[in-house]
């Protein structure tokens, strides 16, 4: 045979290659590099890879930020940290994507959020717009969520704004200024959910712990609306394909504890901390992915002669990586795998230590190619807070009065202006700012 | 009872007798049948006498479905040449049998993952319409990965 292999053969073969060799192999020919570097393939490209920790934590001589992939057979491997990535911390992985956060600063007015796919090197960052008018007397605070559409293989964040004051302040406003803003990276824009949409209650607040699993985002929160003072924990779900928020049933007895969220084989964990003789442990709950999508308890994190400062995932085999401390060890934390006993558990030392609480960790299953299309270290910036701030541009809200007409309200940086009605949709370009009024 | 049998015919004329009910394990072949019968001889323009018998060896095999994964693994791993893999690729494409074309791609694509890009061509017969400088843009983008 010494005709040419169709390209269909061609193209079944390039599919089941593993990214290095993808990467290398775009220089081929140009059929080749066209076929690699189409949004379709890059899009459609998952491999599954071996499970694996992704664990961002600061040095403690220097507080640099490090960030190792730990594999279950205890090799560890540092990655180069992109420059943008620097003084962030892991949000949370989602189709061979990492997310990374501010550590500090982090309700600033200009917030940015890092996309980073490892596998490829390549990382992007999006600025985080802070669009509550700053006319308004009540304390905001604001998380984002992140996760990858499973459907349309679409990056997406979710910035969350709530009330962060007190009860009586959270009675007296009717609704959430800009409360949830979507970010999709085949858009390059935030755009506001409409209040018509299924959005928290505004009393509940978030503190930004989350995971990803599937379809959803789910995210812990507190409801501050509940009576006797006593404030409810819940966990909100995010479904990345629909835009529709969701609580999550949980046991009651759960309700009132502090609760943090893994995922372990794609199953959402609960992870709630507790005080055993006033020693902090943890309970690991996992969801059942049947129809009951109850809540079993599996073990409780209870080291022999340590503290548990944060579990950052877990090992195929259900052992967890935890964040781990001493009476000795003075302000370190170090890494450890916790193999569970009768009662108190043994810790396996990792040998990796860091500032105490600086440790974040993402469990990883999938390899992609996310980001390949797009430019390494680019920043989408976004001019609405240059808008709101420095040119004064007050959005002041105010009741609708039914019957008005729907208009798009386009603002480019230099006008002033004021708006009489309250926006209900807003979309922010790199050249102007959409508000949407009724 | 008998069981049917079809005859296939291989681009250089020669004929592979084969139960229907295993021939039609390709779909090409499945609506043939479905179609006319196909009480005659069916001709495979595109499939070489080489390859079409080892395209009937498997469709022969007697492996229970949950060893079926397995045996497709090792039946394309002990024809590990890359011409063979690539004609029965071919072969399994046209007579649309899914899982012996994903078995012998995947075998290729594991072959050739660490070439040189000079030994990617030669083994897939590409010619190389890049200019150095091309290569040297993608070589420096990705110079770790090299």
């Amino acid at each position: 045979m010494s005709t040419q292999i169709p390209f269909d053969i061609q193209a079944l073969i390039i599919e089941k290659l593993p990214i290095k060799s993808l990467l290398r192999f775009r220089s081929v020919c140009k059929p080749w590099n066209s076929f690699i570097s189409s949004s379709r393939f890059i899009a459609g490209y998952t491999t599954r890879s071996q499970q694996h920790l992704i664990i961002s934590y600061r040095n403690h001589d220097d507080n640099q930020l490090k960030c190792v992939s730990l594999f279950d057979d205890d090799q560890t491997f540092d990655l180069t940290v992109p420059p943008l990535v620097q003084r962030k911390r892991v949000v949370d992985s989602s189709h061979g994507l990492l997310c990374m956060i501010d550590t500090i600063d982090e309700f600033s007015e200009i917030q940015t959020v890092v996309l980073w796919n490892p596998e490829i090197r390549r990382s992007i960052a999006v600025a985080v717009p802070n669009v509550v008018d700053p006319s308004q007397q009540f304390q905001f605070g604001s998380v984002v969520g992140f996760g990858v559409c499973p459907v349309t293989k679409d990056p997406k964040l979710v910035k969350i704004t709530f009330i962060d004051d007190n009860e009586e302040n959270i009675q007296s406003i009717s609704c959430i200024p800009f409360q949830v803003m979507v970010f999709t990276l085949s858009s390059g824009q935030w755009t506001t959910l409409p209040s018509t949409t299924n959005l928290p209650s505004k009393s509940i607040q978030f503190d930004g712990r989350q995971t990803v699993i599937g379809h959803f985002i789910y995210l812990v929160g507190t409801d501050c609306s509940a009576f006797n003072d006593e404030v409810r924990t819940l966990i909100m779900s995010f479904d990345l394909t629909t835009h529709e928020f969701g609580e999550v049933d949980i046991p009651n007895s759960l309700h009132h504890s502090y609760l943090d969220l893994s995922r372990l084989r794609e199953s959402l964990v609960l992870l709630h901390l507790d005080y055993i003789l006033h020693k902090g442990v943890v309970h690991v709950w996992m969801m059942d992915d049947g129809d009951s999508k109850a809540f079993t308890k599996l073990f409780t994190i209870n080291p022999r002669d340590a503290y548990v400062w944060g579990t950052m995932g877990f090992r195929e085999s259900d052992e967890p990586i935890i964040e781990w401390t001493n009476d000795e060890m003075d302000g370190i934390s170090a890494l450890g795998a916790y193999e569970s006993g009768f009662g108190l558990g043994d810790i396996e030392d990792l040998g990796i230590r860091g500032n105490q609480d600086s440790f974040y960790g993402s469990c990883c299953y999938t390899e992609s190619l996310l980001l390949l299309d797009d430019e390494d270290g680019r920043i989408i910036r976004l001019r609405l807070d240059y808008i709101l701030g420095k040119l004064e541009l007050k959005i002041r809200l105010s009741e609708t009065k039914p019957g008005d007409k729907m208009c798009m309200k386009r603002f480019e940086p230099g006008v002033n202006g004021i708006l009489s009605t309250s926006p209900t949709c807003l979309t922010a370009t790199p050249q102007a700012l959409w508000l949407k009024t009724r | 009872m008998s069981k049917k049998t079809l005859t296939l015919m291989s681009k250089d004329k020669q004929l592979f007798n084969i139960e229907e009910h295993l021939a039609v394990q390709s779909v090409t072949i499945r609506n043939m049948v479905k179609e006319d019968g196909a009480s005659s001889v069916i001709p495979l323009p595109r499939v070489d006498s080489e390859t079409l018998a080892l395209v009937i060896e498997y469709l022969n095999r007697q492996q229970a479905p949950e060893e079926d994964e397995d045996y497709v693994k090792k039946f394309v791993d002990e024809r590990g040449e890359i011409p063979t893999l690539l004609e029965l690729a071919q072969a399994a494409l046209d007579l649309d049998i899914k899982k012996l074309m994903d078995a012998a791609c995947m075998k290729v694509a594991d072959l050739i993952k660490d070439f040189t890009l000079e030994e990617v061509r030669e083994a897939l017969r590409i010619e190389n319409d890049r200019t150095p400088e091309e290569e040297k843009a993608i070589r420096d983008e990705f110079q770790w990965a090299f």
